[in-house]
């Protein structure tokens, strides 16, 4: 039986949706925080980097054998012994996406929503659809993704012209370089990670297939997930001005809870709630059928869904560990979205570098 | 097909075991609420309380009963209960306040947070961070500043004409109903967004008790120091003065301005028209001004803005120019005097005189907020950040120690546009020209 395929929209769908929900986690917030009046800026510089992330999975790609994923090609290249070291690293980097994401959206649910239900109920709500989506594979993850895509770019649009509808400060942007120049660029640089879970490609481009089609799902993810984080970042600043956006807790909740249309349209957070709730299972199921997936390619498992219920529950208790919702935040902001980069940019780059090595001394000799 | 069966049986299973494992965990009975447990908040006010702590009076919507023909036509008439509770924050107040009330108490229906004068000159800073980080809050309640006590004002809200309290709120704030008398963005999200910004004044709903009216000693008689033969403009009044005499004890006109989180003043019904005019929020209202044929009378327009308010802001060194260009038009809908005002010549009389009376209003307001109470409720101070390039250089400036010596200019256009459904004034017919 051959490995499951999916096509370009399903590809981009996917990546779309594991790059874009951290929008309606504190990723905003975070943004105004470091940026100030100029958070924007920075989310503008790590989209002008996003594509060297890409650059470098489809240069390890294309210097191994056909149809090797980025976990196989890097072990092609780099050796079993480097290879496995860097494979280790994207299996982190998966994995704590995986369980920090779980934490803070269970969080943002017990603080706002649900504030009598044990977290570790609403972790268990979220996690058993993960995992039994992640476990269908690629194929079925994809067609979700293709299906559900369309509502939430739909309902991202409506939130964000609601809101902007409601109450806008036309001066919000400014002063333009915020919290310094060379701040923002360094910190542009540093928040590239932004894009780190774009190495997801690195799973599903070997699965399109067609081979000519990869390169466009890549862009056309991309493309739009850099507008909806972007618009997502400047309508925030908009609706929650510096120095007032540096304080919520859950940004796009809260900037959802204020939109009024008149005395008939207001409260209606719920029904976004529903498609945020579908967008971060499906998150969640990507970042677990990724982990799975490099761990059982690098232990060379002839299957990944075995790997899906132990990494469930391995996700669980680590998504436990925090002793409050700062603490996850903090790990997300000043870990995976500070160091990402060089899992997600250097590595691939390195590797890609070496690969190119390779085949000049191949070629020579 | 048996042997099908059989290995697809251990996939079914699962998925059954998994459908019924989840089924306990989706029921969501940790946050079960039902309506008819729940009391309502629809109204919250504050006043400093005896003890460096607060008095927080609460105002809860009464269900109304189906098929509760038989009571006490008192019973049913109310539609809001008031109790006052002493306490250090809200959320004291309401675990105070179950002792006695059966129901789960809820802010999620609040429609107004009323502060009492004293604590709004006091300082109000300390009960809204606890209002901004309260999940049951939403931004966009009202918020309002009343003369005398909260607690005194929540107990007359006595609507005559509504049942549902959260509608008869919504109706008496209702931009279409009230027009620029009220300002126009006074929800909580704007008041804190204003109050976070340094210098910039926060405005609030002005509203107000009338005890007299309570008591049904209100008179007509006109204020003090007041021409007898000038007729009084509407908008000149404030909450808790508007001539009337009725049942509802509780009115809503101007607004409340703050610098930082303490009261500073309040703006009458014509200064909040001006506020709204020269913030570019203006909305259609009937305006009073004095005939320029005959002082003695007014008459009214209907008056709303014909383009877009434009505030230019300059900065040179440390020196703030602010020029507002306004271009309003409206239908002339009231005049008492025999002037015809669609005659050319009677027409320009009357814009000229219209505008002069917008452009010395103007620099009135701006003279009363910006140079004597040192506020800058026109969010001039957004302009102004706008020229520097990082917030550590505008933070430096200290916007605050410069809002006093803002120089600003108004430029006011009025434009006539119709005269309602008659051509010249009606006349008795012994007057008539030939």
């Amino acid at each position: 039986m051959g490995k499951h395929q999916i096509g370009i929209r399903e590809a981009a769908s996917l990546g779309i949706i594991f790059l874009i929900t951290k929008i309606f986690l504190p990723f905003p917030r975070s943004m105004v925080d470091i940026g100030g009046t100029a958070g924007w800026l920075i989310v503008l510089i790590a989209i002008l980097l996003c594509p060297l992330t890409w650059w470098g999975i489809r240069g390890v790609i294309t210097s191994a054998n056909s149809g090797a994923s980025l976990i196989t090609a890097t072990e092609e290249i780099m050796g079993p012994f480097f290879g496995s070291l860097i494979n280790f690293s994207y299996f982190c980097l998966f994995f704590m996406v995986t369980f920090i994401v779980l934490r803070t959206f269970s969080d943002m649910i017990v603080t706002d929503i649900l504030p009598r239900t044990p977290i570790e109920i609403v972790l268990l709500a979220l996690l058993i659809p993960t995992a039994l989506i992640a476990r269908s594979g690629i194929e079925v993850l994809g067609r979700i993704a293709w299906l559900t895509v369309g509502i939430i770019i739909l309902s991202l649009i409506v939130l964000l012209v609601g809101a902007l509808m409601t109450y806008a400060d036309p001066k919000a942007l400014t002063p333009i370089w915020g919290t310094g120049k060379s701040h923002i660029i360094k910190m542009g640089i540093i928040k590239s990670s932004l894009f780190s879970e774009l190495l997801a490609f690195g799973f599903i481009v070997p699965r399109i297939r067609n081979k000519n089609d990869r390169s466009k799902a890549v862009w056309w993810c991309l493309v739009i997930s850099s507008v909806f984080l972007l618009s997502s970042v400047i309508t925030y600043q908009y609706v929650f001005p510096y120095p007032t956006g540096t304080r919520i807790n859950n940004p796009l909740l809260e900037v959802s809870r204020i939109i009024i249309a008149g005395r008939w349209i207001q409260r209606v957070e719920s029904i976004f709630l529903i498609i945020w709730l579908l967008c971060t299972i499906l998150k969640l199921s990507v970042g677990l059928y990724c982990s799975a997936a490099t761990i059982s390619q690098m232990l060379h498992l002839p299957k990944d869904k075995i790997l899906i219920f132990p990494l469930s529950i391995l996700i669980y208790y680590l998504a436990l560990l925090p002793k409050n919702q700062m603490i996850t935040v903090n790990l997300d902001s000043n870990i995976i979205r500070t160091y990402g980069s060089i899992i997600s940019i250097i590595l691939p780059m390195l590797t890609w570098f070496v690969g190119g090595l390779r085949k000049k001394w191949g070629q020579n000799m | 097909m048996g042997a099908e069966y059989v290995t697809k049986f251990p996939r079914i299973l699962a998925n059954v075991l998994i459908v019924l494992l989840s089924l306990p965990i989706l029921t969501g009975c940790w946050d079960r609420q039902d309506p008819e447990n729940m009391a309502f908040v629809i109204a919250i006010g504050v006043d400093p309380g005896p003890k460096n702590n607060y008095l927080f009076t609460f105002a809860i919507a009464v269900p109304k009963l189906l098929g509760a023909g038989g009571q006490s036509s008192d019973a049913m008439n109310k539609s809001i209960v008031v109790h006052t509770v002493e306490g250090s924050n809200i959320v004291s107040a309401i675990l105070a306040s179950q002792s006695f009330v059966a129901r789960k108490i809820t802010l999620t229906h609040a429609k107004a947070f009323v502060l009492g004068e004293n604590i709004a000159k006091k300082g109000i800073m300390p009960v809204l961070s606890e209002v901004v980080r309260s999940q049951e809050f939403r931004r966009s309640f009202y918020v309002m500043t009343t003369h005398g006590n909260a607690e005194t004002y929540i107990k007359n809200i006595k609507p005559t004409t509504e049942t549902d309290i959260s509608l008869w709120f919504e109706l008496e704030l209702d931009p279409k109903n009230v027009g620029s008398m009220l300002p126009y963005n006074s929800r909580f999200h704007n008041f804190i967004n204003d109050m976070e910004k340094p210098g910039t004044g926060a405005v609030t709903i002005e509203t107000a008790y009338r005890p007299d009216i309570s008591k049904g000693k209100a008179h007509l008689s006109q204020g003090e120091g007041e021409s007898e033969e000038r007729q009084p403009i509407i908008g000149e009044q404030n909450a808790g003065n508007v001539r009337r005499t009725g049942e509802v004890p509780v009115e809503f006109l101007g607004s409340a301005v703050y610098k930082a989180d303490k009261l500073i003043g309040f703006l009458n019904g014509d200064e909040t028209k001006i506020y709204s005019m020269l913030r570019d929020e203006y909305l259609r209202t009937a305006w009073d001004f004095q005939d320029p044929a005959n002082k003695e009378l007014n008459l009214t327009i209907d008056m709303k803005a014909q383009k877009r308010a434009v505030m230019k802001v300059k900065r040179k060194k440390n020196k703030i120019k602010v020029n507002f260009s306004i271009a309003m038009e409206g239908d002339l809908i009231s005049v008492q005097s025999n002037t015809d005002y669609t005659k050319s010549k009677n027409r320009k009389k009357l814009e000229q005189s219209i505008e002069k009376n917008l452009k010395s209003d103007s620099m009135k307001l701006l003279d009363k907020t910006i140079h004597k109470w040192q506020v800058d409720c026109f969010h001039i101070n957004n302009q102004v950040k706008s020229t520097f390039s990082t917030l550590k250089e505008w933070e430096d400036y200290k916007w605050k120690k410069h809002v006093k010596d803002i120089d600003y200019h108004v430029d006011v256009k009025f434009y006539m546009r119709g005269h309602g459904d008659q051509v010249g004034p009606a006349l008795i017919g012994d007057v008539l020209k030939k």
